[in-house]
């Protein structure tokens, strides 16, 4: 069928979702994907100079945010998937929006959060002109398989004239510098006041070099396999990067890329991570270094993550943690134990994953939760239908018994924290708990007036 | 009372789901029986000696670092067959239950020559076995629960581990799974089959203290006991069906 009629479907069912207050990011696309066959839709779009893909385990959400801020201060017409569906089925949604009749892309610039298992069926022919890379860690492995599997699907995606703009510290991505001749821009992290040399487990990715499989020696970690690291054979390193952040300051939210003085706009580590990977891709395709001070200094991008509410005086900061991928709550763990003052956190889940039913809870045991083993952690409370497996995790962490308070019914819930706690709370929990402790704080409030 | 020597086997490289957590609560669950134990974390370049330790422990690891641990297991090939034969405990899990095979019938890299401990064939599969599994261990009352997420798969064995009531065994629709030959004990489940399966792990114990002439005494049940009883409340309301 001819790309004009797909385009014209696409956008129709587009106008339909909206006429009964439905998102519509993914539905048009799963049409003319799915149901219509045209899987090579994608390759009949003509495109427009820059294509930029950001794909990896975590991050490229923020990444992407900050690239099209940039990138729009700058003066750039940009589209971008900005609420974040990232499969083949949003992309096409997005992609066929935004053409006009002839299948000519309308802006000047494609930006796209792109899924790292979906970003060969996105890109299977016409490749990306920019491909950010922000680490493959282990992450859902009930879809995923392992890290491996997911980086052989990203190499697929990677056309002879694709710029890479690469996470250095993370040695399975800098793997892409040797095994493409393409441009490669790398940028990574300097040692921070958290950077460590050993973690209290053993959850690595990647620990051995790729090339004469000797033990990597690193000089640092930043969180799992990201650091800065050498083979002892000199066959692989992370080396120089061309982008390296440097004096990283949480508490003034700045840092310095290549001695400029850059405002971050979380004081967390995955903050630094995007804000570098940014700054690189759109230095590289041209945006000067004033002109991005002014756009990352000046007009200041808000932080979407880690909601902040109050509950009876105190303040509680919903960070959302996602299950199966123990880095994301290494982040988390690592934002909280930074934080000042007695702490009390909210921790559980009831279903590990919303887009399938498997409960594989082996991921419990990859994440550091021996970081909560600190005197400013008042109480730990332990909510969902697998508590008990999150109990027992905690048991091995070395935390006082006294202070795991197990909660078998949520209505329970913000009474205990009151009663038996104090300190400033932290919600770590997944996504359909959020939605649960939200309507609780809600509740209270409304009681209250 | 004998020292044990616990060896956590390619801890850097096949720990892709939580392995850990089945070293730790083995040496807790061995320390509560007043057992004088060391943990010890062996990989490549480590001179590995299979007389010395007493429990070997092996998870899963990526395609990629299986094959990275065969080159290196491969020379203590002997080795481990005498401790085999000689009653050490092997607790393998996940994939590097295929290193101890005949062979690995790759998907992408031809035939690669295994430990040739025990007599079956891996196949790699174009495609993944993902899933709950439910089985039955024929030395103890309560049902086995766990997770797979593997390309390979055993062709054929006569010594199985676990009965499947749901899930996959060997191979797709096998109703077998695993290996058990003196105290080998291979499966593919993988993660923290012991944190998971506490009444397994109190047989495991109970074996173990038999063959080193260790009283047993009986354990007190904490929290995993609680977590396997509630994951069988909330997901098996009978013998077969998984309720999500």
């Amino acid at each position: 069928m001819k790309v004009s009629i797909m385009i014209i479907i696409n956008k129709l069912i587009t106008k339909i979702c909206k006429l009964f207050g439905k998102n519509g990011s993914v539905y048009p696309g799963y049409i003319i994907y799915d149901v219509l066959r045209q899987k090579k839709i994608l390759e009949k779009i003509k495109y427009p100079k820059y294509v930029i893909a950001v794909t990896g385990s975590s991050g490229k959400g923020s990444t992407t945010d900050l690239i099209n801020h940039i990138l729009t201060d700058n003066g750039y017409d940009v589209c971008y998937n900005k609420n974040g569906s990232n499969g083949v089925l949003a992309a096409t949604t997005l992609i066929l929006n935004n053409c006009n009749i002839k299948g000519e892309f309308k802006h000047q610039v494609l930006l796209l959060e792109c899924d790292e298992r979906h970003l060969k069926l996105i890109f299977g022919k016409n490749k990306m002109t920019h491909l950010v890379v922000t680490n493959v860690t282990r992450d859902q492995p009930a879809r995923n398989g392992d890290p491996d599997i997911v980086f052989q699907d990203i190499i697929k995606a990677i056309g002879d004239d694709t710029k890479l703009i690469i996470n250095a510290d993370d040695p399975l991505v800098n793997r892409l510098s040797y095994l493409f001749k393409n441009d490669c821009i790398t940028y990574g992290v300097g040692k921070t006041s958290d950077s460590y040399l050993k973690s209290s487990i053993e959850a690595v990715d990647y620990a051995y070099c790729p090339r004469c499989h000797a033990k990597l020696d690193y000089l640092y970690y930043h969180y799992g396999h990201i650091g800065n690291y050498i083979c002892p054979n000199k066959d692989f390193r992370r080396g120089d990067v061309m982008y390296e952040v440097k004096d990283v300051d949480f508490l003034k939210h700045r840092i310095k890329i290549n001695d400029e003085d850059i405002y971050l706009n979380k004081d967390v580590l995955y903050a630094v991570y995007y804000t570098v990977s940014a700054y690189a891709l759109c230095n590289y395709i041209g945006v000067s270094k004033e002109d991005l001070k002014k756009a990352i200094n000046g007009d200041k991008l808000s932080s979407k993550r880690g909601k902040v509410r109050e509950l009876d005086g105190r303040k509680l900061t919903m960070l959302e943690t996602k299950n199966e991928n123990n880095l994301s709550y290494y982040q988390s763990l690592r934002f909280i134990k930074n934080q000042t003052g007695k702490k009390t956190i909210i921790l559980g889940f009831d279903n590990v994953s919303r887009r399938y039913q498997f409960n594989d809870l082996s991921w419990l045991w990859d994440v550091e939760f021996e970081l909560l083993n600190d005197k400013t952690i008042d109480k730990i409370f332990i909510i969902g239908r697998f508590r008990y497996d999150v109990l027992t995790r905690l048991s091995f962490a070395n935390i006082d018994n006294n202070k795991l308070i197990l909660i078998d019914d949520l209505n329970e819930l913000i009474k205990r924290v009151k009663q038996d706690s104090v300190g400033d709370i932290y919600t770590m929990v997944c996504f359909d708990m959020t939605a649960n402790i939200l309507k609780l704080i809600e509740d209270d409030e409304n009681e209250k007036n | 009372m004998k020292k044990i020597k616990i060896a956590h086997l390619y801890y850097d490289l096949m720990n892709l789901y939580g392995e850990n957590g089945n070293v730790r609560y083995l040496l807790d669950r061995l320390e509560k029986q007043n057992i004088d134990v060391s943990l010890y974390f062996l990989s490549i370049g480590d001179k590995i000696d299979f007389d010395k330790y007493d429990f070997y422990y092996m998870g899963t690891g990526s395609e990629e670092n299986k094959l990275i641990v065969l080159e290196d297991i491969i020379k203590y090939k002997k080795q481990i067959k005498t401790a085999i034969l000689n009653g050490k405990f092997f607790l393998v899990t996940g994939n590097s239950l295929d290193l101890f095979g005949k062979r690995i019938e790759t998907y992408d890299k031809g035939n690669i020559e295994a430990l040739d401990i025990f007599d079956y064939i891996v196949k790699e599969e174009d495609f993944r076995i993902v899933g709950e599994q439910y089985y039955t261990f024929p030395f103890i009352d309560e049902k086995i629960i766990g997770f797979q997420n593997r390309n390979s798969a055993i062709m054929e064995y006569n010594h199985p581990l676990f009965k499947v009531i749901s899930g996959t065994g060997y191979k797709p629709q096998s109703l077998e799974e695993g290996i058990l030959e003196k105290h080998f004990y291979g499966t593919y489940l993988l993660g923290p089959l012991l944190v998971r399966n506490p009444y397994f792990t109190d047989y495991l114990i109970k074996e173990f203290c038999r063959e080193y002439d260790i009283q047993y005494k009986n354990n007190i049940e904490d929290s995993s006991y609680k977590a396997y009883q509630m994951y069988l409340n909330n997901f098996y309301n009978n013998d077969k069906t998984i309720n999500n």
